[in-house]
């Protein structure tokens, strides 16, 4: 008996190492590719992240699977990514958030040991106030800051992560005169700026859109006016340079992936942009569509982690 | 009327009915597995929802909701392992009913406490969900600097015989809490370079080992009582109407408990449950015999934990903002599905309440109608030999906390939790205000120094704010009344020697 439990655990070892052997460059093979989504489901990038998979599912077979590995800033998840099989079935969301986590060593690689496939958006901020408080503009928030030195506050949803960065850069370029405080999570931020606990906030659009009434908009850190927030001016036109544009996404996986599979997934990211339910969802949520894939996608990454690590030195969270 | 009427018709459509019984039964389950909470359940079935129309969907989430909170209270009170943090203190007296032959009553008496604290936060919502919202904003940082400090106090006051190693062990929690982190500068203390303790200690893990595995551990070291404790009748299944009656009190309180606790966004379930249960000792005639298997000690958390479900929604429907971590999924199916939360959401679309309200009722309703169908065959769990029970639990605790993340750290964290509070147990130095220092010391520490960032460094608010300096009033009260009760129990025993 014990004979037989033992033959039979040795024969299930060996059908348990994946027939990769015989890889051959065609993605996807049968078996399912997953994204891994480093944080919790229900979240903002989960929800893109399911959007962009339901539609990339339209174009290729194999399932596709998110699978969520929150923890460590994204750290978790990108470490489950870094150590996957360069074989296309192993995905990261990835973005600025995997560029500030490997950055601050939350991530046990850096940015260069992923290779970055297709883009998929930016998804600028939002710097809002309370709708009852008297800055019209973020000049007159500047202003108000500027007179009465330490009374103006601007929050932010997390210590290390986009929106924190953004409000930081932005105080800097406005000559420093907001006090930045800290917030565990986006929910807490907009309870302290509903109950008047910090004069204003660095949102995300969905968050200044699902106030619609309550907060109001004061400026959106992009290149151009989002369809969201047409009507709100951008920091762009404001004259203010080098601030986050939000949250970048990219679909990456790890180092090593033939050329011929990375073009493979591109393509499929590229035919699920032109889908119509997620341009019609992206234009819901204001997403800018910022496709590019393999070298191109690599330099741009190489950008952002120098602009990057800039500002995580300068708030002091990088060595 | 008529929006009454639509939403009452909504949710008594034939398929809005099947899609709530089908989250109240995925929500049992879930809620009695050890490691899977509420909040992991909504998350994974938000995807589902997207198929669905928004009521529908909303629907089907409630469901789970409950369905979730109200399993939880399962392997609490048959293994001793909270499966997830509402139900901590359903514990307490929850599994030494079981040991006396009560579980039958202990899980007749959790499901229909559930439903009563759900029905009356579902009240709560109804009727004043515009002035309770405010009542959310209210609350800033020196106000949950206070009732950080106050229940800690309060709890580590009334935990045991002795206040002094009440006051530790909530310090060690406070302690063990720092480690990850540091939401206020990013930097990272006592994580030794690892990403795992990058993220911290988890709660879920620590209650997972500090209950189920730490009783595991003490049943196996006194296994000559174990053919006793574990011989099981089912006995009744319900506790008696009287029995009820009797604790109306304690069942108002621990409503309105949950229910101002749960609008509080970042307070959670497991605050309101220890609260509740410690007033009901106070409300109880019986204070000495709470922990020993009294029913009121299993009704009132129970009560609150449900009750926290509709305080977290009033948040969630009024302001947008998701008070309970599980409230976050259902606010993303709201926005999904483009319904725009707000205090409009009450007078533009009012059959969309009324339709939210009626599925919450019919969502505790069958809940509770499972679950109590269930007892039967959820206590024959109880019938494993004595002998494998210990190593049973464990081997369900381990799983658990490894299913929370799919992290073999948080498995290691409950055996290492379940070890400590063994040793910690068989010293006489009482959990449960560790457990809520784990709870309550980020709160405390970072609500203070984002409270010092605002003020630049004065610490006058804490006091100057009324919300605030009530409750510190009411931490500090509970430390002077438990001094002098132990200086009396001394002086009575010095007397009488």
């Amino acid at each position: 008996m014990r004979r037989l439990i033992a033959l039979v655990g040795v024969v299930l070892l060996f059908a348990m190492i994946p027939g990769g052997l015989s890889a051959s460059p065609v993605w996807p093979e049968a078996r399912p590719v997953s994204i891994v989504v480093p944080f919790t489901a229900g979240g903002g990038t989960d929800i893109i992240a399911r959007q962009i998979q339901r539609a990339m599912q339209r174009f290729i077979e194999a399932p596709l699977v998110i699978r969520n590995m929150p923890g460590a800033g994204s750290g978790i998840g990108t470490n489950e990514v870094l150590r996957a099989r360069p074989d296309g079935h192993t995905l990261l969301l990835s973005g600025t958030h995997t560029v500030t986590a490997t950055l601050q060593g939350l991530a046990a690689g850096s940015i260069i040991q992923l290779d970055h496939i297709a883009s998929l958006n930016w998804d600028p901020f939002v710097i809002a106030v309370l709708e009852g408080a008297p800055y019209k503009t973020l000049q007159e928030l500047i202003d108000a800051g500027k007179q009465a030195p330490g009374k103006v506050t601007i929050g932010h949803a997390g210590v290390g992560a986009l929106t924190h960065l953004t409000s930081e850069a932005l105080n800097k370029a406005t000559g420093n005169p907001w006090t930045v405080v800290p917030f565990e999570g986006g929910a807490r931020l907009i309870a302290g700026v509903l109950g008047n606990v910090v004069t204003s906030g660095v949102f995300s659009q969905s968050e200044v859109q699902a106030q619609a009434g309550r907060l109001r908009p004061l400026a959106v850190t992009s290149l151009r006016r989002t369809t969201l927030f047409p009507a709100t001016p951008t920091t762009t036109e404001l004259g203010f340079k080098n601030i986050p544009q939000g949250s970048f996404r990219a679909i990456s996986g790890p180092k090593g992936i033939p050329m011929e599979v990375r073009r493979a997934i591109a393509s499929s990211v590229a035919r699920a942009m032109n889908d119509p339910h997620w341009i019609q969802y992206a234009r819901e949520s204001g997403l800018v569509k910022t496709y590019m894939a393999n070298e191109e996608l690599e330099r741009y990454f190489a950008v952002l982690t120098l602009d990057l690590s800039k500002l995580l030195r300068q708030v002091g969270l990088m060595k | 009327m008529e929006p009454l009427l639509q939403g009452l018709a909504f949710v008594l459509q034939p398929t809005t009915l099947l899609w709530i019984v089908i989250g109240d039964i995925v929500g049992i389950f879930i809620g009695a597995l050890p490691g899977l909470t509420a909040t992991m359940g909504l998350a994974l079935f938000l995807p589902v929802t997207i198929q669905l129309d928004s009521l529908t969907a909303i629907s089907l989430l409630l469901g789970l909701y409950f369905g979730a909170v109200t399993g939880a209270s399962i392997p609490a009170i048959l293994f001793g392992i909270p499966g997830n943090p509402n139900a901590i203190a359903t514990v307490f007296d929850g599994l030494p009913m079981a040991r006396k032959g009560q579980a039958g009553v202990a899980l007749g008496g959790a499901v229909i406490a559930s439903f009563i604290g759900g029905l009356i936060s579902t009240a709560a919502l109804l009727a004043a969900s515009p002035a309770l919202a405010r009542f959310s904003l209210l609350f800033g940082p020196a106000e949950y600097f206070s009732l950080a400090v106050a229940s800690l106090t309060i709890i580590a006051s009334v935990s045991g015989p002795s206040l002094l190693r009440g006051v530790v062990m909530g310090a060690m929690g406070v302690l063990l809490a720092t480690v990850g982190i540091d939401t206020m500068t990013g930097i990272r203390r006592f994580t030794f370079e690892n990403p795992f303790l990058a993220s911290g200690i988890g709660l879920v893990p620590v209650l997972i080992g500090m209950f189920g595995i730490t009783q595991a551990l003490d049943d196996a070291a006194r296994s000559r009582d174990l053919h006793k404790v574990v011989t099981q009748q089912l006995g009744r299944l319900f506790p008696n109407l009287r029995q009820l009656r009797g604790m109306w009190r304690i069942i108002l309180e621990s409503s309105w408990i949950g229910t101002f606790v749960g609008l509080l966004p970042g307070a959670g379930a497991s605050v309101a449950v220890v609260l509740a249960y410690e007033r009901a000792r106070q409300i109880s005639p019986h204070p000495e015999e709470f922990g020993t298997g009294r029913l009121e000690g299993v009704v009132a958390p129970e009560v609150a934990n449900n009750a926290c479900i509709g305080g977290g929604l009033i948040p969630t429907f009024t302001l947008a903002l998701p008070a309970e971590a599980a409230a976050v999924p259902i606010l993303a199916a709201m926005i999904i599905h483009g319904v725009t939360p707000g205090p409009l959401l009450f007078t533009s679309q009012p059959h969309f309440i009324y339709a939210i309200i009626f599925a919450m009722i019919v969502a505790n309703l069958t809940t509770c109608i499972f679950q109590l169908g269930g007892i039967r065959v959820f206590i024959k769990a109880l019938s494993v030999p004595p002998a494998l029970m210990p190593p049973l639990v464990i081997l369900l605790s381990v799983l658990g906390a490894y299913a929370l993340n799919g992290w073999m750290y948080d498995a290691v964290v409950a055996v290492a939790a379940g070890i400590l509070g063994f040793i910690l147990k068989r010293t006489g130095y009482p959990l449960i205000p560790l457990i809520l220092g784990l709870v309550l010391g980020p709160m405390m520490e970072s609500e203070f120094r984002r409270m010092m960032i605002i003020t630049g460094g004065d610490m006058t608010v804490f006091v100057t704010r009324p919300l605030s300096l009530l409750l510190l009033a009411a931490g500090t009260g509970s430390l002077v009344r438990q001094l002098v009760h132990q200086r009396r129990l001394a002086q009575k025993g010095a007397g009488s020697a």
